[in-house]
């Protein structure tokens, strides 16, 4: 059945609805890169969702908790290794994102009688300075949006994860407009932003 | 993302990833015939309690044979925020291993969320030098190191343990010393601590790194191996103090100090 490859579309697009259902309801996560470093933001009610990677990267997560964690070890693997067997500076976010994690969550994704990632996940890579800071969005197709990996486009200074594309696209709007200086307004603008991208979406909009 | 597939036995271990994915060599376990090579050798280290916490020190000299190989080389190496391990014996072999307790420490504190145990720690270093018996056994690539940690959850919260070349750890009461000058050193040590002006774990930083100097160029008086303080080229031992703040290494400037107006 899934030869035919309009079922294998009809199966993708079912199965890409059910994900973002799952995801609808997860807590933003919220990254400013500002003159003192990079704040992650997210709130949560019973488990950490904010974690070190390696040495200058760290991820954000919303997904299910097991699939999250796959992710989040799988990283730590790969940056560790990196990091052993040649060094800390070969430690790279984009060559990771790019060439690790994508692949894989694309194949997940499309293998039909696998289980995909359920996970949105929002890697933040300081860098020597605040304009090399990165912020990379991978979602669970293996798609990914990095606040800038390409010349000629704006370097935004936020990255940012939402349940909803609803969510997100508000809370990067509000985030455009943000003046930062300090880590006291990277903080009061990360909340903001935070509760912009979770009661914006599509799921509490009726309420 | 091969690793990943495979649920790690041992939750957190570093060593399993790297041999699951084959980034580090298997060593032969089958002891052959010693090859004629001198391999380059580092000695003569040494750790203490002291008031504030451990010191550990090492020379600085690298030997292959009877030749003078470095004279820069540091045998004291600082693995985490409150452990610092010193080396004695085959330097390529103690690096690659204080490399791999560096980033087994930090794997271990990112993937598992929580710091690893001192028990813990000590035995990682253990077994590094257990699974290096088949080079020992072929004459090459022995290690005899110190290692030096603070931990704050115990009540006697400094602590020092040495190691035999087969991975058995010992846990020292005051000092140990390992190296080729180790012998000189722990005599030193032995007296100051049981005959000198006060025991070694009274004595204050300044003090203790005074007699860290002092023990260091009694073996160098003696021993070949052993470079103590070279004078012209102001090259000085490593001493690194191991303190509930966290690891400090005491600035070449200070030892200078010290040495020119008190040992010299």
């Amino acid at each position: 059945m899934i030869d035919e490859p309009y079922r294998w579309v009809e199966a993708i697009s079912n199965r890409r609805e059910y994900i973002e259902n799952e995801l609808a309801t997860g807590s933003p996560t919220i990254g400013l890169s500002f003159s003192e470093g990079i704040l992650l933001l997210t709130f949560g009610r019973d488990r950490r969702k904010i974690f070190e990677i390696y040495d200058r990267i760290a991820i954000g997560g919303i997904g299910h908790p097991g699939d999250i964690e796959r992710l989040r070890i799988m990283a730590i693997e790969l940056a560790s290794t990196e990091g052993f067997t040649r060094s800390a500076a070969d430690v790279s976010l984009r060559r990771m994102a790019n060439y690790s994690f994508s692949p894989a969550l694309k194949q997940a994704f499309e293998q039909i009688y696998g289980p995909p990632y359920l996970a949105r996940i929002l890697f933040a890579e300081i860098g020597g300075s605040q304009e090399e800071d990165l912020f990379v969005r991978l979602d669970y197709d293996g798609s990914t949006h990095a606040n800038s990996m390409s010349a000629g486009k704006r370097r935004e200074i936020f990255g940012a994860i939402a349940g909803t594309r609803r969510g997100l696209e508000q809370a990067e709007g509000f985030l455009r407009r943000a003046k930062i200086s300090n880590l006291r307004s990277a903080l009061e603008t990360a909340v903001r932003a935070w509760g912009v991208a979770l009661y914006t979406s599509d799921v509490f909009s009726g309420v | 993302m091969d690793g990943s597939n495979q649920p790690n036995p041992l939750a957190g271990d570093f060593l399993t990833v790297l041999k699951q994915r084959r980034l580090i060599s298997d060593i032969p376990s089958n002891p052959g015939s010693r090859s004629e090579f001198v391999e380059t050798t580092v000695t003569t280290i040494l750790s203490f309690k002291y008031a504030g916490g451990v010191l550990v020190a090492g020379d600085r000299r690298a030997t292959e044979g009877n030749v003078v190989m470095y004279d820069r080389a540091e045998k004291v190496l600082e693995i985490d925020h409150h452990s610092v391990m010193a080396i004695a014996g085959s330097p390529s072999t103690a690096w690659e291993m204080a490399r791999i307790l560096e980033h087994s420490f930090q794997f271990y504190r990112r993937s598992q969320l929580q710091e690893m145990s001192v028990e813990g720690k000590v035995r990682a270093l253990s077994k590094l030098l257990r699974d290096n018996l088949g080079m020992v056994m072929q004459g090459v690539g022995v290690v005899v190191p110190l290692f030096a940690t603070y931990d704050k959850k115990s009540s006697d919260a400094a602590k020092v343990f040495f190691y035999d070349a087969m991975g058995a750890k010992f846990e020292a009461t005051d000092f140990a010393s390992s190296g080729s000058g180790a012998l000189a050193v722990r005599s030193v040590l032995y007296y100051e601590n049981n005959w000198g002006s006060k025991p070694l774990r009274e004595r204050n930083r300044e003090e203790s790194i005074l007699l860290a100097l002092k023990a260091l160029d009694t073996a160098a008086e003696a021993d070949t191996a052993t470079g103590g303080v070279d004078r012209h080229g102001k090259i000085f031992p490593i001493i690194k103090m191991v303190t509930g703040a966290g690891v400090e290494t005491v600035a070449d400037d200070k030892l200078s100090e010290l040495f020119q107006t008190q040992v010299a």
